[in-house]
């Protein structure tokens, strides 16, 4: 039955404003039928704002939510047809599971008959069969979690909106549920708005990304593009760019520009919206270092695009080490390594240019 | 984008008062509002040199606090409900804090036979208990003295500490003795340094609370008291049984008095807790 | 032997039974003393005659005599209206204001302040206040709604007003810090399934408020229960509010029969025991789960 319920949903300019503090400015994002969004940023950035306008939690301060070309901000929440999973899951402790689930059916007067048959599908489709005569607080944190999937799902909704549904969850049982949302999406086609500050589930499960700070989107796009591509350094960061380095920039040649880090090294990278700046930021990620053997104990940097650095702390992490390395003029660089290296001493590592991205210093 | 940023109400409409709301606050507006106008009277009734029938007093005076100080021998009563209601609150923090103590701490077989003991004076109206109470503190010689009454008092307000800081005592971390422990400090100074500080603010609550409790209960002290050991209440109904020979206004400027002597301590304590959090607690501990 | 007793000690501790225990034993026996022994002899008392012999007359003369016997009624007749009314009215403002709501500390704060007042000093007030000259009367006859004051004291009226100035802030109070405690996602996740207001409050709500309903229904009912002064002061102790504890205060103060007061002391506990029973086993059967949320 993967059928989107809906064709377009377009929000357009949506602002809102608590007292004096702007939590969302000028928001427009549009999403197709049957496509799963993720809204990621920092803590407090308004990515639950953003989910609650859409809910119709919070009303709007300015701005338009429609659907398929019809408005819906100034709907109440219960006549949006929208599912709604929370971080906290907001089950209802008074009622067993299946009542839970079978909330909304009874509020849109549902034949009995029929509510038995759907409670009972989507318990299974979360695999819960049998624990419909639980109560909420005899359930495990994952399995509240996917109580509330259920609540939500078998209202067959036309959007369903999820509020950092896992981030209560173990380490474990959030890769585990992580699979089990994607299979969900997958099997169902549900149009899902999905909120989180964890990178590497948004990359994981959704078909686009929108990278939010300060309420305001910074980028948007597939997850292999904002992975490869971030549009500046802040998105950079939140993508795993451990390593920002503030630099100068020199010259550019075909697309690449050559920058002069603090103590003199000099490296080649990918021009990404430097070229007008002098203060710029160079961005590699620590798995993008290759250690190459350091040039004795020659000061200067062996070969092209290398920074000859001192160990300082390795975390041994099993296949691989995540090492930080103090460069001259105090810099510190993180790379990862399959090679085995001891605090205290001298490496180079090095970076191929495609790699090193260059940004704009931030303002 | 400079949308005045209304407050915000989670879940319900923007935009107007809804017929539900204006109904609430008539009604809150229609209690407040003759509530006031009943204290209103008592006090102004206290300063009126004669007052009947018409809308305000003919005049105002002073002279019933003083003629009240003498008839009903004020002083002697303030004393002794002082006297009472420190005792009240200085036992029942050292009987029952440590008794909120071993019940934040301790899970042990019994302890809802305990807890049930400690709630039942709570559930009882005391002039139930008060009877009995009376009775048997006579067979001690102890009614109509000022021990009894000081005792009679007692039995709601023990409960009523264990109560407000059994839940204040069990958010304070254990962990926090246990790591003074770990400094090698004995047990007195991991009460003195740790615990008594920490539970300070609940401490002074309670102990307003209890005050406040104190010198409003009526029944306990009314049937336990003689004619020494009256508290401003209790003088206060008496007063008013005597009425008829006593200028109403004496009467109420004895009530205006009785009504600071409660005010005070409860505004002292409401710089310290919230009011909601103070009847949540008490519920919560109800509930279990 | 030294083996052994440190066993039994590590034992015991194991079950949660060690020094720290001690602690209650101030309480439970000041408890026992002041509390449950006046009960228990209250109790061997009630079932003796004056002079000494054994025997359940008193309860037998008290509910022979239809004089007596009514003051279960007319304390009925009180305590369990103005118990509902306190916590009926409670509930949709407590709902109303359970949120975050501008002034809400004034507001509470407010409420607390009559609950000090005391019941001596409201019915006081109210000889004043709702008398045939006071201001309330004077309003409405101004206002011209009657030509003659009403007689609001000294009755029925009088008495029940004074349990609502006393009583009816606390239940807000108590009915509203329960409220307070409640997830307020939990009525936004009944939005989003499709519920309503009135559905939301039905459904989620309300059933949530329960366990703070029953808690101030008790409350209030036991306070309301052994309205005393209020009931000699603005009421007619001889009359129609001649409750069931100004009936005990005449046996053992007037009349010196103790152990007939003792006897209706005990009745009642009873009564009390009975309706405060009933409504926590309404409850249990109403409510089911735990009373907080799911998930911290
Ligand atoms: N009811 C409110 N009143 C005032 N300010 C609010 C309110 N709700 C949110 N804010 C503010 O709006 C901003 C955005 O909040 P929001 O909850 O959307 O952040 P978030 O991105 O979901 O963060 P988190 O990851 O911590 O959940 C924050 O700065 C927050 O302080
Ligand atoms: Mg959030």
């Amino acid at each position: 039955m993967p059928q989107p319920q809906l064709e377009r949903l377009a929000i357009e300019d949506v602002s809102k404003v608590y007292g004096d503090h702007v939590a969302l400015r000028d928001f427009s994002l549009d999403v197709a039928g049957g496509e799963f969004v993720a809204l990621l940023g920092p803590s407090g950035c308004g990515k639950s704002t953003m989910l609650n306008c859409l809910a119709g939690l919070v009303p709007l301060t300015s701005g338009r939510i429609s659907i398929d070309g019809d408005r819906i901000d100034p709907l109440p929440p219960e006549r949006r047809r929208f599912g709604m999973v929370f971080q906290n899951y907001a089950l209802f402790p008074h009622l067993n599971i299946g009542r839970n689930v079978a909330f909304g059916l009874e509020s849109r007067r549902v034949a009995r008959s029929e509510i038995r048959a759907r409670v009972a599908r989507a318990l299974g489709q979360v695999r819960l069969e049998g624990l419909a005569d639980r109560y909420p607080s005899q359930l495990s944190g994952g399995q509240q979690q996917r109580v509330a999937m259920a609540r939500a799902i078998v209202l067959e909704p036309r959007l369903i909106l999820m509020d950092e549904p896992l981030s209560n969850l173990d380490a474990q049982l959030r890769t585990e549920l992580r699979t089990e949302l994607r299979r969900l999406h997958q099997d169902l086609g549900l149009t899902t708005i999905y909120v989180t500050h964890d990178q590497s589930e948004a990359l994981s499960l959704a078909d686009r990304l929108v990278v939010m700070r300060n309420g305001v989107h910074l980028q948007i796009g597939t997850p292999a593009t904002v992975y490869t591509e971030p549009a500046d350094a802040f998105v950079a960061a939140f993508m795993g760019y451990r390593n920002l380095i503030p630099a100068r920039r020199r010259s550019a040649r075909d697309g690449d520009v050559i920058v002069e880090l603090a103590d003199g090294v000099t490296m080649r990278g990918v021009d990404r919206g430097a070229s007008t700046d002098e203060q710029v930021v160079v961005a590699v990620r620590p798995s993008d270092f290759t250690v190459v053997p350091a040039a004795g104990s020659d000061d200067e940097a062996t070969g092209e695009n290398a920074i000859t650095c001192t160990v300082r702390v390795v975390e041994y992490q099993g296949e691989e080490s995540a090492v930080e390395a103090e460069a001259a003029g105090g810099l510190r660089v993180h790379f990862r390594t399959t090679e085995r290296v001891a605090t205290g001493e001298r490496v180079a590592v090095h970076v191929d240019p495609s790699r090193l991205l260059v940004f704009a210093a931030d303002a | 984008m400079t949308i005045a940023g209304a407050s915000e109400r989670p879940v319900r409409r923007a935009g107007g008062l809804s017929l539900t709301s204006i109904v609430l606050v008539v009604v809150l507006g229609v209690f407040f509002l003759n509530l006031a106008a009943l204290i209103l009277g008592v006090v102004l009734n206290s300063f009126a040199t004669s007052w009947f029938g018409s809308l305000v007093p003919d005049g105002l005076t002073t002279r019933w606090y003083a003629y009240a100080a003498d008839t009903f021998q004020l002083l002697d009563v303030l004393r002794v409900t002082f006297t009472v209601g420190a005792a009240v609150v200085v036992l029942s923090l050292l009987i029952g804090a440590p008794a909120a103590y071993a019940l934040a701490r301790r899970q042990f077989p019994g302890k809802r036979l305990v807890m049930l003991l400690f709630l039942l004076p709570m559930l009882l109206a005391p002039i139930t208990y008060g009877i009995p109470l009376a009775t048997a503190l006579y067979q001690f010689d102890l009614a109509g003295s000022l021990a009894g009454v000081i005792l009679a008092n007692l039995v709601p307000s023990v409960p009523f500490v264990i109560l407000l800081l059994t839940p204040f005592i069990e958010q304070i971390d254990e962990n926090l003795e246990r790591a003074a422990r770990m400094c090698g400090a004995s047990t007195p100074r991991v009460f003195a340094k740790i615990l008594i500080p920490l539970m300070a603010p609940g401490l002074l609550a309670a102990g307003l609370l209890v005050l406040i409790r104190v010198l409003a209960m009526f029944e306990l002290t009314f049937l336990t008291a003689g004619p020494g050991e009256q508290t401003l209440v209790v003088a206060l109904y008496y007063t008013v049984f005597a009425a008829g020979i006593r200028p109403t206004q004496a009467i109420d400027a004895m009530a205006v008095i009785y009504m600071l002597t409660a005010f005070v301590p409860l505004l002292v304590a409401l710089r310290f807790v919230n009011p909601t959090q103070i009847v949540a607690r008490i519920k919560q501990e109800n509930v279990r | 032997m030294p083996e052994r007793s440190r066993s039994l000690r590590d034992r015991l501790a194991e079950r949660g039974i060690d020094r720290v225990l001690w602690l209650l034993l101030p309480a439970a026996a000041l408890l026992g003393m002041l509390f449950v022994y006046p009960f228990l002899y209250g109790l061997g008392l009630s079932v003796q005659s004056q002079e000494g012999t054994p025997g359940i007359g008193n309860y037998l003369r008290f509910f022979g005599d239809d004089f007596q016997r009514s003051t279960i009624a007319k304390t009925f007749a009180l305590a369990i209206p103005a118990a509902a009314l306190n916590v009926g009215i409670s509930i949709p403002i407590a709902y109303k204001l359970r949120g975050p709501v501008r002034h809400k500390r004034v507001i509470t704060t407010l409420l607390v302040l009559p609950a000090t007042l005391g019941t001596v000093l409201v019915a006081e007030g109210l000889i004043r206040y709702f008398g045939p000259i006071g201001w309330f009367n004077q309003l409405l006859m101004a206002i011209g709604i009657i030509d003659a004051p009403l007689q609001l004291t000294h009755n029925y009226i009088g008495v029940m007003a004074s349990l609502i100035i006393t009583g009816f802030p606390l239940s807000l109070l108590l009915v509203l810090g329960h409220a307070s405690g409640i997830d307020p996602d939990l009525e936004r996740a009944a939005a989003t399934l499709g519920a309503g207001p009135s559905e939301r409050f039905r459904r989620v709500i309300l059933p949530l408020m329960l366990p703070g309903i029953t808690i101030a229904f008790v409350l209030a009912f036991v306070a309301a229960f052994a309205v005393f002064p209020s009931a000699v002061m603005v009421g007619n102790p001889s009359g129609e509010t001649r409750v069931i504890s100004i009936a005990a205060y005449q046996a053992a103060f007037e009349r010196f029969d103790y152990p007939m007061a003792s006897a209706i002391a005990m009745i009642m506990a009873a009564l009390q025991f009975a309706v405060v029973g009933s409504v926590f086993l309404v409850r249990s059967r109403l409510y089911r789960g735990s009373t907080s949320g799911a998930k911290g």
